[in-house]
């Protein structure tokens, strides 16, 4: 401190004030600062007038220091704000804040000194002030610590004035981003909780944003500007503030409900996550961007952000009310989640539609790199169908959902469950005839079948479309058993005694009972599928409308055709389902049912298999469409006449099959693809097959097996000119049986030259591979373009 | 010096008006920084931002607001010059420099708004040609001369406090204080010549 300075004296004294003048200037000072007191110059300089002039240039100098050095408290209005209203009893310290509802001052209660502040608004042109005014006392009433309370409401001359608790704190917009991030979770929770006590009183905030919640000292929340609109669905309009605003907000069709304020709610966690709002820009660009509900993903902006929060402000920001959190308790309920560690609920609509949008210029870009040669067909076909992939639902059943959870495996296992339990039931019922009357039949099977449908009801609209659609399942293969063993007990539909043409023998049951529970299953699973948009009552649809053309079909000869083994006629009574099928899953398709095209046609493709091969047996098929026979050229001592013709007709259906996933893959629509693939993998097999039986029976000529070996082998060859695996991998397969066969009918396996010369077939091959290889090697070397890429290969 | 002004200020200051304070800040942060310098010294001065020494000055005030009382109308400055007397002697201070580099650190880099509210006085805090003049003239004075025109003129003491400090009779303390002036406005006159 300069106290213990050693230095004495000043370092640059020399004296250029005379002593004389000096003396004078002390003098003059010393008053000054004694008494207060001026002395004059003239005096002073009396008898030297000399020095005056020299001496009021210091007394100046001095006089001028002393003010500057005193001028502490200079203080002159630094900016003119307006005058500070007054009110009755209160004494106002300062203006806080002006915003679109009025302005806002900061009061001494003169009565009960404490500080408050008060609202003000202008009554003159605003109409609603008194329903303003009653909502604003109803939430007077109330009391929520978090809720910043009311204490009195005034209409004073032409103004409404509203005193309130005042909240000595910062805004939350201001003190977010310095945050934890749990700690802005757990404020947020708060305040969800706070809105939610709320709403169980019927008010709504309908102005939920950043600047109306203040955070204390402990950075416990509190809420301004409360009970501005009360419950009234069709009030809340065109009022709030961009961005903060909901979408339902922006149209007068639409209700508003406490899930308008749960969309606030995500707006704000979403900038207290981002730290800064969802959407920017003029209101035009702000509120199309509301309108349209895609907004870019927080993790986007700040990496750190945690993934379960920025879905909590994605579920609670979508632009559809019914797939947010239905209330503020929910969204509490999964900030809650987050902070315990526990995974979220909230699962954004908006991850779907990001990914699907995000996938297409994807999808685009293999179509281009398959234009460029760059990869091959299947390949883009493999790439497409994993792009598609993740366009499922991720709530969808099993089979096609994109991730398996103890939930689903639950579900659909008490589905499964269901199913088992309720045909052992009908088992018991109807073989054994243990259960007489509907009534127990009913509590067993009908009262499950109506509880999980209405329980399925709820958990649909609230949202719970996994679970909605598994209870539907289970509910579903309930039904059918239930109709039968009723009709059965009713004796309704029960065919008369020796009726012909029925499908099941004695009175198990009769075609109408099985066509009315299939025709009712498959109309309710229709309904169901149509409605929940799942693949999986799409396919349970799909199985029941096999059955219902089982039971239709049997009215016209099924059992017959079975009866007296006419296969072909069995398959031309199952071929009008393979067309419906495909026409079916086309209209599903051009109308957006894309969920409920893909079953129907892969069903569509499976039939047309079993279809094809059934009419092929017997060698009918040969017979009956070209009207000529391979018979003449069967050995005579060939049991079957006609296992030429079927074996033929066979093999023609595997070139029938690839010849129709071939023009699927060309001119089929997306969906069909599907099926395309799964004709891809059938082909072969139904190609290879028949000659393989050909040889099993072993009646035909011996050297059948050598040809049947030559075409597994061709068919392998095959694979590589038409880059489908699953021909390698059937005449790999045929080759294997081939060979066995070849050994069996010969009895060569106690011959070990046997094994050696398929060793040494073996070694052939590898030394083909090798030299194919080295072939490759040396045509790439000579290609000009890699001239340099080999020579620096040498060099290294 | 109108004192019914600052005392009302003081008084909004004190039941919490941000704005109030805001202006209180205003009109002593420049003289305030001019003290912290001349407390600092040429040596200090050297290794220390006095503008920083200012503001953790002007937010420890924050914390202390209460304390002031309004009675005295020239209490702020000599209140805030004791808020910065505290803190030069921590800054001063070589052993416990870490320290108060992370005091520092942590309350500049809090985000709580504070800092606005005295980022606004501290940018209207010119240290100019005049007020390096004065630095000049006053750090050039006998230690004595210095010391109690910064007590009487800085600190805003009374001057039994002053004689208190200086271990003089308050006259001699008034006594001083005149000859110091005197010193400093024939410096003034010097170094302007």
């Amino acid at each position: 401190m300069t106290g213990s300075d050693p230095r004495v004296g000043s370092r640059r004294s020399a004296p250029r004030v005379s002593p004389d003048l000096e003396s004078r200037l002390a003098q003059f000072v010393e008053h000054h600062v004694l008494g207060g007191e001026r002395l004059a110059v003239s005096e002073l300089c009396a008898d030297r007038p000399d020095l005056a002039d020299s001496l009021t240039a210091l007394v100046n100098q001095y006089l001028s220091l002393t003010m500057s050095l005193d001028a502490s408290m200079d203080l002159s209005p630094a900016v003119d704000t307006p005058a500070l209203p007054s009110f009755d009893g209160f004494q106002t310290i300062e203006r806080i804040g002006t915003g679109g509802m009025g302005e806002v001052f900061k009061l001494r209660d003169l009565q009960l000194d404490r500080i408050v502040a008060a609202k003000v608004l202008p009554t003159s042109g605003n109409t609603g002030i008194t329903s303003f005014l009653s909502e604003a006392r109803a939430l007077a009433l109330f009391s929520d610590p978090r809720i910043v309370q009311i204490h009195e409401c005034r209409v004073d001359g032409d103004r409404a004035v509203i005193i309130m608790e005042f909240v000595d704190g910062f805004e939350l917009g201001r003190l977010g981003p310095s945050l934890e991030y749990a700690q802005r979770a757990r404020i947020l929770v708060d305040v969800c909780d706070a809105i939610h006590h709320a709403h169980s009183l019927g008010l709504q905030h309908r102005d939920l944003k950043p600047s109306n919640i203040m955070l204390d000292a402990k950075l416990s929340p509190r809420i301004l500007d409360f009970g501005l609109s009360g419950g009234d669905p069709e009030q809340g309009h065109f009022i709030g503030t961009l961005p903060y605003v909901a979408p339902e907000q922006l149209d007068r069709s639409q209700p508003i409900d406490a899930r308008t304020d749960v969309y606030a709610l995500g707006v704000l966690l979403y900038e207290l996550l981002c730290g800064r709002p969802p959407y920017a820009g003029d209101d035009r660009a702000v509120i199309e961007a509301i309108r349209a509900g895609t907004p870019r993903l927080p993790v986007e902006i700040t990496p750190s952000i945690p993934e379960p929060l920025q879905a909590i402000a994605l579920t609670a920001m979508d632009t559809d009310p019914g797939r947010r959190y239905q209330s503020a308790l929910d969204m509490a309920a999964d900030l809650r989640c987050f902070l315990a560690g526990r995974p979220v609920h909230g699962r954004p609509s908006l991850y779907a539609s990001t990914l699907g949008a995000r996938i297409r210029p994807h999808l685009d870009e293999i179509g281009e790199w398959l234009r460029l040669r760059l990869v091959y067909p299947h390949e883009a076909d493999r790439l497409r169908s994993a792009y598609r992939a993740l366009d499922a639902r991720e709530d969808d059943w099993i089979v096609e959902s994109r991730a398996l959870s103890f939930t689903q495996i639950a579900l659909y296992l008490g589905a499964f469950l269901l199913l088992c339990g309720s045909l052992f039931y009908f088992v018991a019922a109807r073989w054994y005839e243990r259960v007489d009357g509907v009534f127990r039949p009913f509590v067993v099977l009908a009262l499950p079948f109506i509880g999980l449908n209405i329980a399925a009801h709820h958990l649909y609209r609230r949202d719970q479309k996994a679970v909605a659609v598994a209870f539907y399942l289970a509910a579903i293969v309930l039904l059918p058993l239930f109709l039968l063993i009723l009709f059965d007990e009713t004796r309704l539909l029960v065919a008369p005694v020796g009726a012909l043409g029925q499908l099941f023998d004695g009175d198990v049951v009769s075609n109408r009972q099985l066509q009315a529970t299939s025709l009712v299953a498959c109309t309710w699973c229709g309904w169901l599928a149509l409605r929940t948009r799942t693949a999986a009552l799409s396919t349970v649809f799909t199985a029941l409308a096999f059955v219902f053309t089982i039971a239709v079909i049997s009215d016209f000869g099924l059992r017959e055709a079975i009866d007296s083994t006419r296969w072909d006629r069995l398959a031309v009574r199952f071929f009008p389902l393979v067309v419906g099928y495909a026409i079916a899953g086309a209209g599903a398709e051009r109308t957006g049912r894309s969920w409920f095209s893909r079953p129907l046609y892969l069903g569509s493709a499976a039939l047309l298999v079993c279809v094809m091969e059934l009419y092929a047996l017997d060698g009918r098929a040969v017979g009956q469409l070209g009207g000529f026979s391979l018979a003449a050229w069967q050995s005579p001592h060939v049991s079957d006449p006609t296992l030429l013709d079927t074996v033929a007709a066979m093999t023609l259906n595997g070139a029938l099959f690839y010849a129709i996933a071939d023009v699927l893959l060309r001119v089929g629509s997306v969906q069909s693809q599907t099926a395309a693939q799964l004709l891809f993998a059938i082909a072969p097999f139904a190609l290879l097959h028949p000659l393989g039986y050909l040889v099993r029976t072993g009646e035909y000529s011996p050297r059948v097996d050598w040809f049947y070996a030559a075409c597994a082998l061709a068919i392998m060859l095959l694979s590589q000119r038409r880059q489908r695996r699953s021909f390698y991998y059937a005449g790999m397969l045929n080759l294997g049986l081939a060979l066995y066969l070849i050994a069996l009918h010969r009895h060569w396996f106690e011959f070990p030259a046997w094994a050696i010369a398929v060793i040494v077939m073996g070694l052939t091959a590898l030394a083909a591979g090798f030299l194919l290889d080295r072939a490759n090697r040396v045509r790439r070397t000579d290609h000009p373009l890699f001239q340099t890429g080999t020579r620096s290969e040498h060099n290294s | 010096m109108p004192p019914d002004i600052s005392r009302e200020l003081i008084e909004q200051a004190k039941s919490g008006s941000r704005q109030a304070l805001n202006r209180l800040y205003e009109q002593c942060a420049g003289r305030l920084l001019a003290f912290i310098r001349l407390r600092l010294g040429r040596d200090l001065r050297s290794r220390l931002e006095s503008r920083d020494i200012l503001q953790a000055t002007l937010l420890k005030s924050l914390e202390h607001v209460g304390e002031l009382r309004a009675d005295e109308t020239r209490s702020v400055m000599a209140w805030l010059a004791r808020i910065a007397e505290h803190e030069i002697r921590d800054c001063a201070d070589f052993h416990h420099r870490q320290r108060r580099d992370a005091a520092r650190e942590t309350q500049l880099d809090d985000d709580a708004p504070l800092p606005a509210l005295t980022r606004s006085a501290l940018s209207r805090v010119i240290f100019d040609e005049q007020s390096a003049r004065l630095e000049e003239a006053l750090e050039s004075l006998s230690p004595d001369h210095r010391e109690v025109i910064l007590l009487r003129k800085y600190e805003e003491l009374p001057f039994a406090e002053i004689g208190r400090r200086l271990r003089k009779s308050e006259d001699a303390s008034r006594m001083l204080l005149a000859r110091a002036m005197t010193a400093l406005t024939l410096k003034m006159a010097e170094i302007e010549r």
